[in-house]
C-alpha cells in the first residue's frame, strides 16, 4: 500500500514539474517587432476604460498608447521602458500585470504564500491523521471493550 | 466548541478582518486625479517640445514662444464640453494677445472635422495636428478637453481636466505672478 502511494505522489510530482516546464517553454519570446508591441499593448489597459486592454479600446487615449508603442518599439526601446513610461504618464494601473514591488507585488506572492501555508497544514493534518491510526489499544481499553460486548 | 477552537476562530477571523480593513482604507485613500485643476505628472517639468504646421500653413515651434503664457488644450471636434469652452479659449486669447498664446492639438478626431471645427467656431492661433500621437501620450492626455497651462521660461504650471473658462486660467496666471513678484 505505502509503494502505491510512493508511486502516486511521485506521479503528481511528475506531472506539476511537467506541465511547469512546458508552459516556460511554450512562452516563446516575440520574433517580430510588430509581435512584441502587440504583447505590449496586449498587456496595457486603457486608462479610461473598464478592464479593457488598448487593443481592445476603441477610446482615442487607447489608440494613442497604440500608435506611441509602434514608435517606441520601431526606436528599439526596451518593453521595460516603454511600460515605465505609460506608468508614469498614466498610473501605473495601466499595467495589467501588477509590479513585482509595493503593494502590488502581494498579487504575486499571497497565492505562493497560501499554496505554502496550505500544504503545509495538509502535511500536518496528513501527520496527525497517520499517527492517530497508528496508537495501540491499552490492555485496559481492551478489557473494557471485551466487558461491554459480554455485556450486550 | 473547546476553548482553543474559539480562540483560534477569533484569532483567524481578527486576523482576516484586519487584511480586509488594509485594503478597504488603501482603496478609499487613493487619489482620483480627476477635478477641475488636476494633477500631473508634468506640472513643474519642462513643457514637452510641440512643434509643426498650423491650419493656416504656418510653422509653430514652442521654443519660439518661452517668454509667453502658453495653454495647449486637445480638443475634439464631436467633444460638446470642448464646444462649449471654445468661446472661453478666444476670451482668453484675446485678453492675452500680448503675453499669451493658444495651441489646439485635436485628439480622437479627424484634421477633416477639426478644420470644420476652426472654420465653424473661429479662432485665430496655431491648431496642429498631433499625427503619432506622441504629444497626447506626452501629456498624459486622456479625453476631450484637456488643457496644459506652460509659463514664462517653459515650465507647466497647471492642468484642467474638462471644460475651462478664461477666468479660471487668468486666475491661475495672476496667482502665479504674484508669487513670483513677492518671491
Amino acid at each position: 500500500m505505502k509503494r502505491y502511494h510512493r508511486i502516486s505522489w511521485l506521479l503528481i510530482l511528475v506531472i506539476v514539474a511537467g506541465a511547469l516546464v512546458g508552459s516556460v517553454l511554450a512562452d516563446d519570446p516575440p520574433a517580430t517587432e510588430a509581435e512584441r508591441a502587440y504583447e505590449i499593448k496586449a498587456t496595457i489597459l486603457c486608462p479610461v476604460c473598464d478592464g479593457q486592454n488598448v487593443l481592445e479600446s476603441n477610446a482615442p487615449v487607447a489608440a494613442a498608447i497604440r500608435a506611441q508603442v509602434d514608435d517606441l518599439v520601431a526606436e528599439g526601446r526596451t518593453d521595460e521602458e516603454i511600460r515605465t513610461w505609460m506608468a508614469r504618464q498614466y498610473g501605473s494601473d495601466v499595467n495589467a500585470n501588477p509590479p513585482r514591488s509595493g503593494v502590488g507585488a502581494l498579487v504575486w506572492m499571497l497565492p505562493v504564500l497560501v499554496g505554502v501555508v496550505a500544504s503545509g497544514l495538509l502535511a500536518f493534518a496528513f501527520a496527525k491523521w497517520r499517527s492517530g491510526r497508528e496508537i495501540e489499544p491499552s490492555e485496559e481499553d481492551i478489557r473494557i471493550v471485551q466487558a461491554l460486548r459480554e455485556k450486550n | 466548541m473547546t476553548r482553543w477552537r474559539l480562540r483560534s476562530v477569533r484569532l483567524v477571523s481578527g486576523a482576516a478582518g484586519i487584511i480586509l480593513l488594509s485594503f478597504v482604507l488603501l482603496l478609499a485613500t487613493r487619489d482620483g486625479g480627476t477635478g477641475p485643476q488636476s494633477k500631473s505628472p508634468l506640472i513643474g517639468e519642462l513643457v514637452p517640445h510641440v512643434e509643426g504646421v498650423s491650419f493656416d500653413g504656418k510653422s509653430f515651434d514652442i521654443d519660439d514662444v518661452t517668454s509667453r503664457w502658453v495653454l495647449i488644450n486637445f480638443f475634439a471636434s464631436w467633444c460638446v464640453p470642448c464646444v462649449r469652452e471654445h468661446p472661453e479659449l478666444m476670451e482668453w486669447n484675446r485678453r492675452r494677445r500680448v503675453d499669451g498664446v493658444v495651441i489646439s492639438v485635436p485628439f480622437g478626431d479627424t484634421e477633416k472635422d477639426a478644420r470644420a471645427f476652426f472654420v465653424e467656431h473661429g479662432g485665430d492661433w496655431p491648431v496642429l495636428i498631433d499625427r503619432e500621437s506622441a504629444w497626447a501620450v506626452a501629456f498624459g492626455v486622456l479625453r476631450p478637453p484637456e488643457s496644459f497651462l506652460v509659463a514664462p521660461g517653459g515650465i507647466v504650471v497647471a492642468k484642467w481636466q474638462g471644460q475651462i473658462t478664461a477666468d479660471e486660467i487668468d486666475r491661475v496666471v495672476t496667482d502665479l505672478q504674484e508669487r513670483n513678484a513677492v518671491s
